[in-house]
């Protein structure tokens, strides 16, 4: 039961004695919360009426009334002020534990906002200074900015810059090596095929020499299964078979990659070593049927039998023959019945349907038929097919001079000896070393001219040569046929007299048509000009 | 995507951290906030610091482009020996493949992250003039390219290239 201040019984009534004002007669709130319950407070002061054992005779009815009214007035202005403390959320709690004040409570509640709280370290408040969102504080922001840079990360670094100094030194220590495979790969592009085996054959010497032993030492673990400078000795290798080298091929192959060819990434080297090995196969089938007849009677062959044993060989299939072989098998015996046809003196138009038929079958073995083919052309007075074959010849390899050789055979049958001079001269400016059938070429362009004296000199030279490269054999044929009727022409007794022992010595039988113009049967233009318009 | 991204930067991990340590060491300059700093991570930012992002050009450019000089010149540095012996000679010795590998992953990681180059083309087109477009435009292209994992095999192609290039315009 809730009991109003003003009905506690303990309450003190000499108070309202004392005092004539009611008002001022109400207790201290120090001793009201000490003597009384807590009291509810939408009816703290409603029904207020004096104590019942006030004395009457103290209380008259306008006092009492009077009384009543203003316990009525409290009631109603503390209701008031109690629902206006309650709006503005400053009513403090009567439950008798600590109090807080509003600062405290703002604080704890940003606290416990996570929100508002640095991403990184979870204590401190975002810096929001820097963006409006900004997710850090400033202290993590400054060590963000001052994070250092990791040990190991600087070391990468270091070793990149290492390893581009050990780079460049290496760089300047392969350049010669590197600059002659360079040349080569140019000169590849280029179509001079001489150079660029010189070329590579040189960059190969340098590699290695860079790798041995006191050059310098880098590791090659791998040599077991890829040798150094594989790519340069395959460039090599490919350029030799192009040219026509097809044994240098093999011996190459055997020298620089042994067994190592299953190697995927010699797939090239095992492709041309495999090719070569089938050509020369072939090839060495089709030479072993007319060795025989070709070394003992080379003026009296048997060329029929001869010829269709070949056509045998090129139209009996060889069991697991690839389709290339089939090919280098009807080349091969195509290559050797020209050159029966040739040595038996047959038509012009007969070896060079066998050569067409064999460019038919391997244009880009142009070293198998070019040289011959456009000298038969030549020969045969088709001087237009004979300059396109020498144009042919001399886009596979440039630095070839055979096909000048062909180009002055073209226009001395066609009597332009002085354009048959300027070819031969080109041609073998263009490769000393090789070019002493363009110096043949050159001598009887310059006999049909007149000019012995000058054909003399040229063929002596060729024969110094000779001598002095001991190379005397490889003189004896079309070259010292060439040399001897020079010899006659020039007048010089002595010198033929030698070149005739040299044959002698190596056992040659003197070819008829030297004999016929010593004996003076046949004329140089006869020679050179008609039949087979050559010594040969 | 990111997995073939991730592993790409993996496998050029040397470009990469030195790629990162370039782009730490120009955010710290530039007073860049670095939030993470490891570039081996398995996420579109691998291969690279994670960074605020600058809202002055001359920093952005430098963060994206010093690495990108750096890889490259030092890069190319290796890869001119590196190729020509190993693409132009088969020279397969391990220094050489190993020198090899080493300029491959710095060339394959040259370009920039993608908000890195983006920020740069933004700041450029804001702030810059013709040529610093032109090479912040370059340099976005980079990052989507990298983005797509082409820039292994671009530094496979342009290493494979550098030694014809050298035989024509040093030997021809």
């Amino acid at each position: 039961m809730v009991s109003s201040d003003f009905e506690n019984k303990d309450r003190n009534t000499e108070d309202f004695e004392k005092n004539e004002n009611p008002i001022d007669n109400n207790p201290p709130i120090d001793d009201r919360e000490e003597k009384s319950d807590t009291p509810d407070e939408e009816t703290m002061f409603q029904g207020a009426s004096l104590p019942e054992n006030t004395p009457a005779e103290n209380i008259d009815d306008d006092t009492r009334k009077e009384l009543e009214d203003l316990a009525r007035l409290f009631q109603e202005e503390y209701n008031k002020t109690l629902k206006e403390a309650e709006e503005k959320g400053e009513e403090s709690e009567e439950d008798g534990s600590e109090e807080e004040t509003l600062e405290e409570r703002s604080e704890t509640e940003s606290v416990l906002n996570l929100e508002n709280l640095c991403a990184s370290c979870g204590v401190r408040e975002r810096d929001l200074s820097c963006v409006e969102d900004y997710e850090y504080c400033s202290k993590c922001r400054n060590d963000m900015i001052n994070r250092p840079v990791p040990l190991v990360s600087r070391l990468f670094k270091v070793l990149a810059v290492f390893g581009a100094v050990i780079s460049f030194f290496l760089f300047v220590l392969s350049f010669p090596a590197i600059e002659e495979l360079a040349e080569g790969d140019i000169a590849i592009k280029e179509r001079r095929i001489n150079s660029a085996i010189n070329h590579y054959s040189s960059a190969i010497n340098k590699f290695e020499s860079l790798s041995s032993d006191d050059g310098l030492a880098k590791g090659y673990v791998f040599e077991k299964y890829i040798p150094k400078a594989s790519f340069v000795k395959a460039r090599l290798i490919d350029a030799l078979y192009k040219n026509g080298y097809v044994t240098y091929v093999e011996s190459y192959v055997d020298t620089y990659f042994e067994d190592r060819l299953n190697n995927p990434l010699l797939y090239r080297v095992k492709k041309l070593n495999d090719e070569a090995a089938e050509l020369s196969q072939n090839l060495q089938k089709a030479y072993d049927i007319i060795y025989d007849d070709v070394s003992k009677r080379p003026n009296n062959l048997p060329y029929d039998d001869l010829a269709k044993k070949l056509d045998e060989m090129k139209n009996t299939p060889v069991e697991g023959e690839s389709k290339k072989g089939e090919t280098y098998r009807k080349v091969a015996s195509n290559l050797y019945k020209y050159y029966i046809a040739s040595l038996s003196g047959r038509d012009f138009s007969e070896q060079i349907a066998m050569l067409e038929e064999i460019k038919e079958l391997m244009p880009e073995a142009y070293w198998l038929y070019g040289q011959n083919l456009a000298s038969i052309y030549a020969k045969a007075g088709e001087k237009d097919k004979a300059l396109k074959s020498v144009e042919e010849l001399k886009s596979y390899n440039s630095e070839d001079p055979m096909p000048y050789a062909a180009e002055a055979a073209a226009h001395r049958v066609s009597k332009d000896f002085d354009a048959a001079i300027a070819a031969a001269e080109k041609g073998y400016n263009l490769d000393p070393d090789y070019g002493y059938e363009c110096l043949r070429q050159k001598a009887i362009a310059q006999l049909l001219k007149g000019q012995y004296n000058e054909a003399y000199e040229t063929m002596s030279f060729v024969y110094e040569a000779f001598l002095d490269m001991d190379s005397e054999d490889y003189f004896i044929g079309d070259m010292g046929d060439t040399y001897a009727i020079t010899c006659l022409a020039a007048g010089k007794k002595e010198e033929y007299d030698s070149v005739v022992e040299l044959f002698e010595s190596y056992g040659y039988n003197q070819r008829p048509i030297l004999a016929d113009y010593a004996a003076g049967k046949l004329t140089i233009e006869q020679i050179f000009l008609e039949g087979k318009a050559d010594v040969a | 995507m990111i997995y073939l991204y991730a592993i790409l930067k993996y496998l050029t991990f040397p470009g990469s951290i030195i790629r990162a340590t370039i782009e730490h060491t120009n955010c710290r300059k530039f007073g860049i906030p670095i939030e993470d700093d490891n570039p081996l991570r398995f996420d579109d930012l691998c291969g690279h610091v994670e960074h605020e992002l600058p809202k002055d050009l001359t920093a952005a450019a430098r963060i994206v482009l010093r690495p990108f000089i750096f890889n490259l010149v030092v890069g190319f540095f290796i890869l001119f020996y590196a190729a020509v012996a190993v693409f132009m000679a088969g020279d397969f010795s391990l220094v050489d493949l190993f020198l090899l590998w080493l300029g491959i992953s710095l060339w394959s990681n040259v370009f920039p992250s993608l908000e890195d180059g983006s920020n740069y083309l933004y700041l450029a087109r804001t702030q810059g003039k013709g040529i610093s477009k032109a090479i912040a435009g370059f340099m976005r292209v980079g990052a989507a390219l990298d983005t797509w994992c082409l820039s292994l095999p671009l530094a496979l192609v342009f290493a494979y290239i550098l030694p014809i290039i050298f035989k024509y315009l040093f030997v021809a």
